[in-house]
Order: structure tokens, then sequence, then C-alpha cells
């Protein structure tokens, strides 16, 4: 294979044009940077040269030749591999059950030709020079010898061979349930080499790595390059745009936009023509405001299924500011949220509310009167002139009226430990959690529920009698509508049929409609283009100069790094350290993320 | 007596042997087939239809060729199996319909035409008791001449035809590429669809062979265990050989000594000097212990002896 072209390739889902009329060029032996916000169409034009999608329009060249790539099968018949973003492995097979899926009676022989090749080739420079060694021979027998059965000893062969050549490192009789997410990706790689690819795709590749493993990642690709392969990643990270690639080309909603030499570029240029005119790359971070302490989260253990998923967290979230939460994705940040918000029990610890009460009126939303009895009894109000207060003596319709006309008023911060309470009493106390799951329905929203009904989900308990309040879900789904410029038909459409972005902005959105003390947030951007990730950005730095103690979990560390007033972060359950995001660097993150620790 | 029971407690666990190799290797397909106590019974009544075709040129039961009859038998019972794995494939595959549902209706209809249809072939009663000598016999070696002949050589052919396939299968699974892709088919379809294997296709074989060998677990259950008796239900067996897939954790060989637990389980109560309500208890166990095991794989969440990540669910390419 030398170069592919693509001329004037169109494909829709439906309605929806993913990809409008693009022609694009690839050369031989480049890294080529596929560069273009979520929904660009990136994936789908992949997609159309790796034999997944059939374009509606257009033709594929290969040297000038034009194919039809029909199947995966097909595409690897032109040495063209693709990793998706989703690895295409099944758990219950070991690596090398993966690497020969699929493979047939002929690729073997295919295999064996090439051995004897080699081989060939390898005797043919030992001619004249010496007699080959009776070692050699046997060898080179042993290394051709295939009888097209299915062999797993072939195929391991192969694969230690290719990690060799690479520098890959795969156990070739590790399951895959057993691996990490970095190994299955090697393990993709290693996959599409064993078939021999030419050009091989990755999609999205960095998005589940450490700073490290990237690393590893970046030198194997240039590994691949030296030995004449040609690769294309799709990113829309731009620094490894510019550390990995030869050229960009830049998609936009489905359109081609343009391409460029990596060296005559730079980031401002890219996203400029990514996003479609000039963006802010600063994240905005606004000084944190005398930060008070909201939330204590004290020796937390959690066990699932017999698994320390959260190992003894010491987290202090204050009031005013963003924690930021950084690790790789399952290292118990969804655990350690859901154990704040009382849907998880903690095997022991304790989680400590601070209520900013402090000057506040008592309000019967939290408290019976019972309660402010008692309270009132340990001396914790005073009067509006500050005076201590004495309900004692007192008629109940006396201290209602009290209560009504706020004339009780908290001395300092209520301090109440969450353990035992409730996940709907913990949301009342006003700690909101707003998770967004990778599916982004999964948790929070229904999707075959409309705009209204699904701002009615957290407050269908607010009806009289049997009926649902309906009116106040209503206003409050218009004011979203309004003010975070979610894209709607109307109120009446269920949620499943917006796009991500929309859903995200809902979600979030109402959320932070109720005034929540804690906001935790986790993956909030997660899928959204720059002009709402910056939005939603904007949206947490409000809510923190609201005195909000915001969490934020994420995944992009450049995010976290400048959106953070600190940085927690976890491995396997355990806090690794809580720094500062103004003095650490990313690599250093990247080490506390793989269970190492930095001194700072 | 325990030779006997032995003996008998291997006969009746054929049935499920059928029912649960046949289950297995549609459900290593990603197939999920409720449907399998209905395909057992039209497997039945086919069998006993096609020979009743035959049976109709006779004017006397002792004019049957045996062999003529056991073979055509198990051809018309194949070949019904197949018909019943054609639907199902028909309806979740190319239609993408629920499994479970397509399963369930299968089996409702395999139980009522059952009745319907063996009500018709009530003539030929004295017809199917004679023919059942040849499944029982055909191949037989003289039962009571030693403890040793008696409890492995004095079967009907379907016995080891049984045992053949579920060795078979195990072979198939785990030693050969066909094996493995199916098990890929199964596991995640998205990754054998992108390895170049047709799922479609796979799926739609492992079904109609399948449903083929659980097929011939009716045929067996009528003309040998029963003895040509046509009158009994089938699908209580078909629901137990589902049981029986799940217990030996989707491997074949383990099917064997699953089946024959289940078997001897069941009959057990005939042999025991108990009481009724005792009896009906015994009969329960099986389940009982389905449940456990159910209980005690999800809990140890061994990784490889978990059902086939997607069993249930069909697959679709363009679904984004």
């Amino acid at each position: 294979m030398k170069s592919i072209r693509l001329e004037n390739i169109s494909k829709a889902f439906g309605w929806i044009k993913a990809l409008d009329d693009i022609s694009l060029q690839i050369n031989e032996g480049e890294i080529l940077a596929l560069l273009g916000e979520n929904g660009s169409g990136k994936t789908s034009l992949m997609n159309v040269i790796a034999g997944i999608y059939h374009p509606d329009q257009g033709d594929v060249f290969i040297d000038d030749e034009k194919v039809t790539i029909s199947s995966p099968k097909d595409a690897f018949k032109y040495k063209i591999g693709m990793i998706h973003q989703h690895f295409k492995l099944v758990n219950v097979f070991t690596a090398v059950e993966n690497i020969v899926l699929g493979l047939e009676k002929s690729d073997y022989k295919k295999f064996k030709e090439e051995q004897i090749k080699t081989e060939e080739e390898f005797f043919a420079k030992l001619k004249g020079v010496r007699e080959p060694s009776n070692v050699e021979v046997a060898n080179a027998k042993s290394r051709i010898y295939h009888s097209g059965k299915y062999d797993l000893n072939f195929a391991r062969q192969k694969v230690i061979q290719i990690c060799n050549q690479y520098g890959f490192k795969i156990d070739p009789d590790k399951h895959v349930y057993d691996m990490s997410v970095s190994e299955k990706q090697n393990l993709e790689i290693v996959k599409a080499l064993f078939r021999g690819v030419d050009l091989l795709i990755l999609d999205e590749p960095t998005a589940v790595l450490t700073p490290q493993e990237i690393k590893v990642l970046f030198k194997i690709l240039k590994n691949m390059k030296a030995d004449g392969k040609t690769v294309i990643i799709i990113t829309h990270k731009l620094n490894e745009v510019m550390e990995i690639s030869d050229r960009v080309e830049v998609l936009r909603k489905g359109k081609y936009i343009g391409g460029v030499k990596t060296s005559e570029t730079n980031p401002a240029q890219l996203t400029e023509m990514m996003v479609g005119k000039k963006v802010e790359l600063e994240i905005r971070r606004d000084t944190p405001v005398n930060p008070d302490l909201r939330l204590e989260i004290n020796n937390v253990t959690l066990v699932k299924e017999g698994v320390k998923v959260l190992d003894n967290v010491n987290l202090q979230v204050n009031g005013g500011e963003i924690l930021g939460i950084a690790g790789i994705s399952g290292s118990g940040q969804k655990e350690l949220l859901e154990c704040v918000a009382g849907l998880q029990k903690a095997k022991s610890g304790d989680i400590i509310f601070h209520n900013p009460k402090e000057n506040k009126p008592v309000t019967f939303f939290h408290k019976d009167l019972k309660q402010i009895k008692e309270l009132a009894a340990q001396g914790k109000f005073h009067d509006p002139d500050g005076n201590k207060i004495d309900l004692t003596g007192l008629k109940d319709k006396e201290i209602r009226k009290m209560v009504e006309e706020e004339k009780i008023i908290f001395y300092e911060n209520e301090i109440m430990p969450l353990n035992d309470k409730t996940p709907l009493e913990i949301r009342n106390l006003g700690i909101k959690l707003s998770f967004v799951p990778e599916d982004r329905l999964g948790m929070g929203l229904v999707g075959e529920m409309n705009l209204t009904q699904n701002m009615a989900l957290r407050s269908f308990r607010k009806g009289k009698g049997m009926n649902v309040e309906m009116k106040k879900p209503e206003r409050l789904a218009e004011h979203i509508v309004k003010e975070f410029g979610v894209v709607t038909p109307n109120l009446n459409t269920p949620v499943g049929r917006l796009s991500g972005g929309n859903i995200q902005k809902l979600l979030v959105g109402r959320e932070i409609s109720s005034n929540p003390k804690i906001l935790m947030t986790a993956y909030p951007v997660r899928g959204l283009d720059i002009n709402t990730s910056y939005y939603i950005y904007n949206l947490l730095n409000d809510q923190k100069n609201a005195r909000c103690a915001v969490i934020y979990v994420g995944e992009d560390l450049d995010v976290l790094l400048a959106l953070c007033d600190r940085l927690a972060v976890i491995y396997q359950g355990k806090i690794t350290g809580v720094v500062d995001p103004h003095k650490v660097t990313k690599e250093q993150v990247g080490i506390l993320m793989t269970g190492g620790s930095i001194d700072a | 007596m325990f030779i006997t029971f032995l003996r008998n407690a291997i006969r009746f666990s054929t049935i499920f042997l059928f029912g649960s190799t046949g289950e297995t290797i549609v459900e290593k397909s990603g197939h999920l087939n409720m449907g399998i106590p209905g395909v057992m019974c039209i497997g039945a009544l086919a069998g006993c239809a096609g020979m009743s075709i035959y049976f109709n040129t006779l004017t006397d039961p002792s004019q049957i060729n045996l062999f003529g009859a056991v073979v055509l038998g198990i051809l018309f019972t194949i070949v019904s199996g197949a018909i019943c794995g054609v639907i199902f494939s028909f309806f979740t595959v190319t239609l993408r319909c629920n499994q479970n549902i397509t399963g369930l209706t299968l089996t409702t209809l395999g139980a009522g035409i059952n009745l319907f249809v063996f009500k018709r072939l009530e003539t030929f009663s004295s017809y199917f008791g004679k023919a059942s000598d040849g499944f029982r016999n055909l191949f037989q070696v003289e039962v009571g001449a030693n403890w040793f002949t008696d409890v492995f050589l004095s079967y009907g052919i379907l016995v080891y035809l049984a045992i053949i396939i579920a060795v078979v299968a195990t072979i198939i699974f785990s030693k050969t590429r066909v094996g493995l892709n199916l098990k890929a088919v199964g596991e995640s379809p998205a990754t054998a669809d992108s390895a170049g294997i047709s799922v479609t296709r796979y799926r739609y074989l492992a079904t109609i062979i399948g449903c083929s060998i659980a097929s011939l677990g009716g045929l067996f259950m009528i003309m040998d265990y029963l003895g040509g008796n046509i009158e009994y239900g089938l699908d209580e067996y078909g629901w137990l050989a589902v049981a029986i897939v799940i217990f030996s954790m989707w491997k074949p060989h383990f099917g064997i000594l699953a089946s024959f637990i289940f078997g001897a389980l069941y009959i057990a109560p005939s042999y025991l000097n108990a009481s009724f309500a005792m009896k009906n208890v015994i009969k329960m166990i099986p389940y009982v212990v389905t449940i456990a095991v159910l209980v005690v794989t999800s809990i140890l969440n061994k990784k490889g002896n978990q059902p086939p990540e997607g069993l249930g669910i069909n697959y679709d390419r363009e679904k984004r």
C-alpha cells in the first residue's frame, strides 16, 4: 500500500449528515492526526476506510485504484486496521486467542509463505559467507512449519516476535479480563500488526491512558512509523497532535476544513479551524474567597464484592472552592461520590457535613419542633440581637411563630454526620450529585421521558395527595432551556432524542437550579464540544463564587489542573495525594495516578 | 436393584443431555432460546408423524423394518428441529425480535401442537410400541449378562448418540477454529464482526444445529424411554434441560455429568421406599441445586464460568 485518497465521501444517519462531501489524502509512512470535536465525523470517516460503514456517496482510492471496502475483513485485505475506542476484544479469551480470532486457513498459508520468504532471505545472505549451522536450519524449519490448522503455538511465537520488534509488553496467555486498559490497547495494536496492516487507525487512543502510558504508546507509534507503517490518530487533544503527528487534517460538523503540516501550525490556529472561531483556551479560575470547611470524609472504606473499592479515604472539601479528583477511570471516583450522596453505605469511616448555618435562621425545612427544642437546650441559637435563646416554658405555638419570623438563629455551622441519613435526606440538605455516566442517561435522566417529567424526577414527592406537581417542573424546564441554551423542539421531547451536549446541560442545570451546598459532578464535559465545555466550566466557577463546594471528577488532566483549586488523586480506592494544581506538573499527577508518590 | 436404577438413570438423563447440549450450542452463539421445551415436543411429534407415514403403508406392526423406522424417525426429528431453529433465528437475527418472547412462543406452540397431533396418531400406537424396539434394541447387548454390560453397553442408539454429540461439542468448543469463532460471536458479536466472522451465519447455524440436537431428546423420550407411549407431555423436561445448561456452566462435558445427576434425582423417588410427599420433595432437588449453583457461581464471580456476555442480546451492526 502506498497512499489512500478519499473523494467526495458522504454518509447520513437518518436526517443527520455525519459526513458531507469529504475529500482527503493519506500519504505513506506518515503519522496523520485527524482533528475535530465530538460529532465532527472523524470516527465515521475512518469507519468508512475500515469497512464498517458504507458511504452513501464517494469513492476510496488506494494507490489511485478505486476500491470497495465493505467489511473489516476487506480492510485487512488492503492492510488497513482500526483500533476502536471501545475495544473489540473478547473478555474470556486469552490474548493469543483474541489475535487469531477470525483467521482462516488461507491466512495461515499466507503467513507460512511470508515466513518461508524471510528464512530464504536469511540463508541467501549467508551464502558465500559461511555454511548455516544445523541449529539455524532446524529453527528455520520449525518456524516455517505450519499446517494451516488451528494452532495457537504458531500465533504465540509470532506475537512474541511482534512485541519484541515494536516494544509491546504482552503476555500471550493472559485473559483479557485480567488486563489493564493500556494492555488491552496494546493487544489491539498487536492484533492489527499480526494481520500485517500497513495503515493503522487509532480512535482517541489516549483518552483512557495515564501520561506515562501515553508516552509508551507514542514511542510505539514512532517505532511503527520508522518501520514504514502509516498511522492515523483521531483526537481532539491539541498537545498530542503537536507532539506526535506529521500532518493534521481538520473536520468540523461533518465537513472537511483543511490540512496543515504540524511543524507549520500552532494550537491556537488548530482550535480556530476545529471550532470555526477564535476560542479563549484559558479556563476561567476565580480566586477562592475564604474557603470554609464544608465536608469531611474521614477514613472511609467501602467494600464491594470482597474488593476494597475505597480504602481509608480522607478528604476535606471546602465551600467556595473546586476540588478536582483525578484518577484512572474505575479507581473509586464514582463510589466516593455515591458514598457522600448516600447511595452506597461505607463499611467504616465518617462523612461529616458542615451545614453553613452560622447566623442563619432555623427553618422547619430540615428540623422539626422537637429537634429545635433539643438544640435550643444545648444553647445553639441566638436571637436577632445576639442574645442566647431559652425556649423552656414556651408553648409550641409560640416557638412555631418565632421560627416563622426567623427569630431563632444559629450561632455556628451545624455539624452533622451523613452516615445514617438516607439519600433523600442528604439531597434535601443541599448535597447534589450530577453524575454523567458513559451513556449519559444511565443515572439522572430517563431517556424515554420528556424534559418536564425529567425535571419532576427531583420533586415528585411534593405534589398533593396522589397527584404529581407538574407546574413547577415545567417552569424549571423552561428556565433551564432558556438559561443554558438547550436546543430542543419543545418541552415534550423525550430527552433521549436530544444531543449529548444538551442532555448534559439539562442534567447539570437541574442540579444547579436548587442552589446546592455541595455540587458533585463527574465527567460533566464528557463528549461535549469546546464551547459547551467552557460554558460548563463557567457554571462551576459561578457555583464556587456562590459559596458552593464543588467536586469535579474529570478525565482530562489539562482541564483538572487549570480549573481546580485543589486536586486529589485517587488510585485503586486510595487517595495518593492532594496537590496544588498551580504547582504540580501533569507528569507528577500521572505518577500519583498509578500509585506512585511525589515530593511536593 | 442398584444396577437397574443406574441404568435407568443413565437412560432418563439422555433427554436432558440432548436438550442441554443443544441449548449450550445455541447459547454459545448468544441466543437465549427459551423454546427448547417446545422444540423437544415438536421433535418428538415430527419423528412420530414421519414414522406414521411409513406405518400407513403397512397392514401389521410386525412388518416394520426396525432400522428403517429408526432412521426415518431421527431424520424427521432433526429436520423439524432445524426448522424450529430457522424460525427462532429468523425472528431474532433477521427481524431482531426479543429472544425471550420468541422462545416462549415456540414453547407454547410446541406443547400445544404436541397434544393436538398425538391425538391424531393414536391409531398407530401399536406400531409405535413395536418401533420403539428398534430404538431400544438395535445396538443393544443382552441385558442381565453381567453388571458391566448392563451399565455401559445396554442402551439404545440415541443414548450413545447423545454422549457422542456432547463430547464432540466439547472438542469443537475448545480445540477448533469454528468453536473459537462461535464463542466470540456469543461473547462479543461486535468483536467477531470486526474480525470478519459473520455473526448472522454463526447464529443461524448454531441455533439450527442446537435445536436439531435438542429435538432428538423429545424423540428419545417417546420412542425409547416411554416405549412408544405418546400420551405424555414433554415440556417439563425441556425446562430442566435449560437449567442444566446453567448448572454445567455452559460446558457440554460437564453437561453429561449434570444430566446424569438430574436424571438420577428425577427417577430416584420410584426406587425409594418413601412417602408420596417425600418423593415430590426429592423431585424438587434438581431445581434447588440449580438455584444453589447460580448463587454460588455468582458469588465466586469467576470470570471463566459466566454465561456468554452477549447472551440474549440481538446484534445490530449499524446501531450506534
